[in-house]
């Protein structure tokens, strides 16, 4: 059990790593478009592409260490008036809810960047990127995210008390 | 069937304490599941991907880090300062900085909650110990940084400009003048009621000269300094949206720096502060682009705006009808998702209606700022909440005059549109 949950904090510090890279990146490469436009009248060809790839990745890559953060959103309307048995229920209901919901994203994502290897779909940019490698980064941060909800719900089963 | 269903749901998962972005995935992909023979899971996965990868979305994580790299720097604490030697003089003292406060950092800062947050964390502690009174002071403050959406750089308009298609600047242009009317009515507001009840603020004594108050300017010159920056550059055409974000993270790195305040710590709190805010908006913002897709699949959008068509109510009907639905739906659910979800469905019927959706933007805005400080779910009511440990309950109250403010300045933004669409059209 501790080994899951070293594997998976591992994890999430990696997923906050990719999160802070592409935005280290989105300011490098915005600031190098301003640069290339004003001084040379040109456009870095890669800058808008790139970035979308970027923002994306910036998004949702640290969405499992953030949830070991306490910084996703949800409404406690209910916990807040109910005895601490019932909420335990509802937060382990919550969260089994949110690892299947999830788990089902990151097939969904998987799947997607599959079938875009298969097709050998490019990107419509001069770059040609081959689209199913900006699409399986970009699932890691729901798998990270999944994982980091499954941390929980065991958490939650074996009565830790350090439950986010 | 299919609506009743889309709300059932998301009021099940929300209420059961199901994270906002996870439920509104599982809401569409449920309802979607049962309505229609569709491959849910990779449809899920490819709207998710389709909705995020998107250059124009840049200016969202680039504003988030420029106010988090000035929440650490002195920033807040110089503003305040700096403004002190000005309020002396006014009813309600010091109690305005809450109002100038938020009013200057919202333009450096996209959201309404980081905005309560920095200035509160300066403002509402000294106004306690130099005797203020505390009602009045969290209500301005909660009232005050509900700016923070509605003056630019905005989170919220960002998002409405990538979904409305259109164009980011005149959103964020439109949001000046109303933010600086609502400015001007809180600090209107603060000033009759210390006037009224003297006993609000304390009896100050302290005379303060010309030369002190010009000395205190500089104080605030480097925040001045950046919202030139950052707003001015997209005005004259320099930059895009996302490149001013940029220039406004390089600024906040350049205060930080000659403030001395940037170090290894101070930089990877910044850049974690930011992964934490983005991620969280990510989940929701992916979930609600989600469900929205899902009720256009269902055909939502075309019932339910049928069925508002046929109500055959006047534009100002039918703009107070969605004021009313967007306060009511904005207690139970956030600014954002609100926004998402509801906007494939409100934004034609407004544009049949003869608005103009630059308009509409802000109309959008100020409701949903107005949920902000509503119960039980009201954004910076909770940020208050953690600031002074009060219940929320006796800060939703504090907040209720500001509230009806923000109501009725709505209603005045319906009658004269041209406080927000003037200066989009000087462009």
């Amino acid at each position: 059990m501790k080994n899951i949950h070293s594997a998976i904090k591992t994890l999430n510090k990696l997923g906050l790593w990719v999160a802070i890279t592409s935005l280290t990146l989105l300011v490098f490469i915005a600031l190098g478009e301003m640069l290339a436009r004003s001084f040379w009248g040109v456009s870095l060809g890669f800058a808008s592409e790139f970035s979308g790839y970027l923002v994306a990745f910036s998004f949702f890559s640290g969405s499992g260490w953030a949830l070991s953060q306490g910084g996703h959103i949800r409404v406690d309307l209910l916990s807040d008036k109910l005895s601490p048995k019932f909420t335990k229920l509802f937060e382990i209901v919550a969260t089994a809810f949110g690892v299947v919901i999830c788990m089902a994203l990151t097939y969904g994502l998987i799947k997607w960047a599959m079938g875009t290897y298969e097709r050998g779909s490019v990107s419509y940019y001069q770059s040609e990127t081959p689209l199913w490698i900006p699409q399986l980064i970009f699932s890691f941060g729901p798998l990270f995210l999944t994982l980091a909800l499954f941390a929980h719900f065991l958490d939650l089963l074996s009565n830790k008390e350090d439950q986010k | 069937m299919s609506l009743s269903l889309v709300v059932f749901l998301l009021i099940l998962l929300l209420g059961a304490g199901v994270w906002v972005g996870l439920a509104l995935l599982g809401t569409g992909a449920i309802a979607l599941s049962i309505f229609r023979d569709l491959p849910v899971i990779k449809l899920m996965g490819f709207e998710l991907w389709q909705s995020l990868n998107s250059p124009e979305l840049v200016a969202l994580p680039m504003f988030v880090l420029m106010g988090e790299v000035l929440f650490h720097t002195r920033l807040s604490r110089d503003l305040f300062e700096g403004l002190k030697p000005w309020m002396n003089r006014i009813p309600g003292g010091l109690m305005h900085i809450n109002v100038i406060g938020c009013t200057l950092f919202a333009a450096v800062s996209g959201s309404s909650a980081a905005t309560t947050a920095t200035v509160g964390r300066m403002t509402l502690k000294e106004l306690e110990v130099q005797g203020y009174d505390k009602n009045l002071s969290i209500g301005s403050l909660c009232g005050a940084g509900t700016l923070g959406f509605l003056i630019p750089p905005s989170i919220i308009l960002i998002l409405y400009g990538v979904l409305a298609e259109v164009s980011i600047l005149d959103l964020f242009l439109a949001g000046i003048i109303p933010g600086l009317c609502l400015a001007f009515l809180y600090m209107a507001y603060i000033g009759i009621q210390v006037y009224r009840n003297p006993a609000l603020s304390p009896q100050t004594s302290t005379t303060v000269n010309w030369s002190e108050r010009f000395k205190s300017l500089k104080l605030f010159l480097p925040l001045i300094l950046l919202i030139i920056a950052v707003l001015g550059s997209m005005y004259v055409g320099f930059a895009s949206p996302s490149e001013a974000a940029v220039i406004g993270v390089v600024g906040a790195l350049t205060i930080a720096f000659i403030q001395g305040e940037i170090n290894k710590t101070s930089m990877a709190e910044a850049f974690k502060g930011t992964v934490k805010t983005i991620s969280m908006i990510g989940l929701i913002v992916g979930g609600a682009l989600f469900l929205s897709k899902v009720m256009a699949y269902l055909y939502l959008p075309e019932t339910l705006g049928n069925f508002i068509n046929s109500l055959e109510l006047s534009p100002f009907s039918l703009i107070l009808l969605l004021l009313v639905v967007y306060v009511a739906l904005g207690t139970i659910l956030d600014g954002l998702s609100l926004i998402i979800m509801t906007l494939p469905i409100t934004l034609p019927l407004i544009i049949g209606a003869g608005y103009d959706p630059v308009w509409f933007a802000i109309f959008l805005v100020i409701s949903v700022e107005m949920a902000q400080i509503t119960p039980p779910v009201g954004f910076n009511l909770f940020v208050v909440k953690n600031l002074t440990g009060e219940p929320i309950g006796k800060i939703a109250k504090a907040s209720f005059p500001f509230f009806l403010i923000l109501g009725g300045f709505a209603l005045l933004l319906a009658l004269i549109p041209e406080i927000a669409t003037y200066l989009p059209s000087t462009r």
